[in-house]
């Protein structure tokens, strides 16, 4: 009995199974774009497998230089946009306490022509804060809105505004162990077999 | 002179009646949508489009409002610039359908949507008067809002200007 009770709390340490989280940061604000520079002024809504930091009063900017317009395709405008000589992104809590700072790379926005809403995407390479392990290099998502203007080969030769809304995921995900239901039930059933066969004999 | 009077009018009528092209806005208080940990997130295969996501979020002109993690679910059926379907936010905040949802795909897999919609039950009903969603996606990630209308009229520019014009001209000949 003893053997099946070792085997088994080897299996159970093998197959342990895990969750997989991916600290987030979620933003919601605005944009304006002038003399090709675009710049994000947003706070944090919510946060995802962090430890919850004070929302309210909370910051999340960014800014990029614009680089190239690609307006290749008839249907696409695609503005690229590159690091600035300084710290491109700063996330702080609602009590001044850094969070995440940053550069971007690869950073587009990108609409359909014709249309005010459009898809910013980019990678983060972080460089400070309390939550730079947790975000290494990380992927910004949004999509922006509201737009002054719409998309068009010539949308970046002015200045406009509008609305930005979404995340920055961390890229390395944290290994949460969690319990495996089935194998501590089975775990629970054989302890009370072997209760049972301990009294009865 | 009823020559001139007739153009006048014409002109009056025409800025009147044609109100020039209209810009749909989201108009806060607006729900934040993005999917987290445990949600599906968006499907789009051509004919349809379907959306399980969470709103924690209601976006105001001023600090946003946190509320209770709450299920977003939007079904759709149809194709490219004719999804029609129906939406509920849980904790009976909200409910509503939607005819017309355009999907832009800009590469593949990734870009907009966006569609008027009407409220049709739920605790957030009276707050959100008008309805439109609009929203991103990249793969199955999605980040949308969900708020009020503003239709935006942009001045028929062309048409002030002739009517102008023909003021002028008026003017001139009465002078004349």
């Amino acid at each position: 009995m003893k053997n099946i009770m070792k085997g088994f709390g080897v299996a159970l340490a093998l197959v342990a199974s895990s969750a997989y989280a991916v600290p987030t940061l979620f933003f919601d604000g605005e944009i304006n774009f002038r003399s090709g520079v675009l710049n994000v002024d947003s706070v944090l809504t919510a946060t995802q497998d962090i430890a919850s930091p004070e929302l309210i009063g909370s910051s999340f900017d960014f800014t990029a230089l614009l680089t190239s317009v690609d307006s290749t395709s008839s249907f696409l405008t695609i503005g690229n946009f590159g690091t600035t000589t300084s710290t491109d992104l700063t996330v702080t809590d609602g009590n001044s306490i850094e969070l995440l700072t940053g550069n971007l790379s690869s950073l587009q926005m990108m609409g359909g022509n014709g249309f005010g809403i459009g898809l910013v995407m980019g990678v983060i390479n972080s460089t400070g804060g309390s939550l730079e392990n947790e975000f290494g290099i990380g992927n910004l998502i949004a999509f922006e809105f509201n737009l002054s203007t719409t998309f068009s080969a010539e949308m970046f030769d002015s200045l406009f505004t509008g609305d930005i809304d979404g995340r920055v995921l961390g890229e390395e995900q944290i290994d949460v162990p969690e319990p495996t239901p089935l194998a501590l039930l089975a775990l629970g059933l054989m302890l009370v077999g072997f209760i049972k066969h301990s009294r009865a004999s | 002179m009823k020559v001139k009077q007739h153009i006048k009018l014409i002109a009056l009528s025409a800025i009147l009646l044609i109100p020039g092209v209209s810009i749909a806005d989201i108009i806060k208080p607006a729900l934040d949508i993005q999917d987290v940990g445990g949600d599906t997130g968006l499907t789009f295969t051509g004919t349809e489009f379907n959306i399980d996501s969470t709103v924690f979020t209601i976006v105001t002109d001023g600090a946003p409002i946190d509320i209770d993690d709450e299920d977003f679910i939007l079904t759709s059926t149809g194709g490219f610039g004719s999804f029609s379907g129906s939406f509920i936010v849980g904790g009976g905040l909200l409910t509503g359908t939607f005819t017309d949802l355009t999907v832009v795909e800009l590469i593949a897999g990734s870009g907009n949507f966006f569609a008027d919609v009407i409220y049709t039950g739920g605790s957030l009903q009276g707050a959100l008067a008008g309805g439109r969603i609009e929203g991103g996606f990249v793969g199955t990630s999605v980040a949308a809002k969900l708020g009020e209308v503003s239709v935006v009229p942009v001045p028929a520019a062309v048409w002030l200007f002739g009517s102008g014009l023909l003021g002028l001209v008026g003017i001139a000949r009465r002078k004349a």
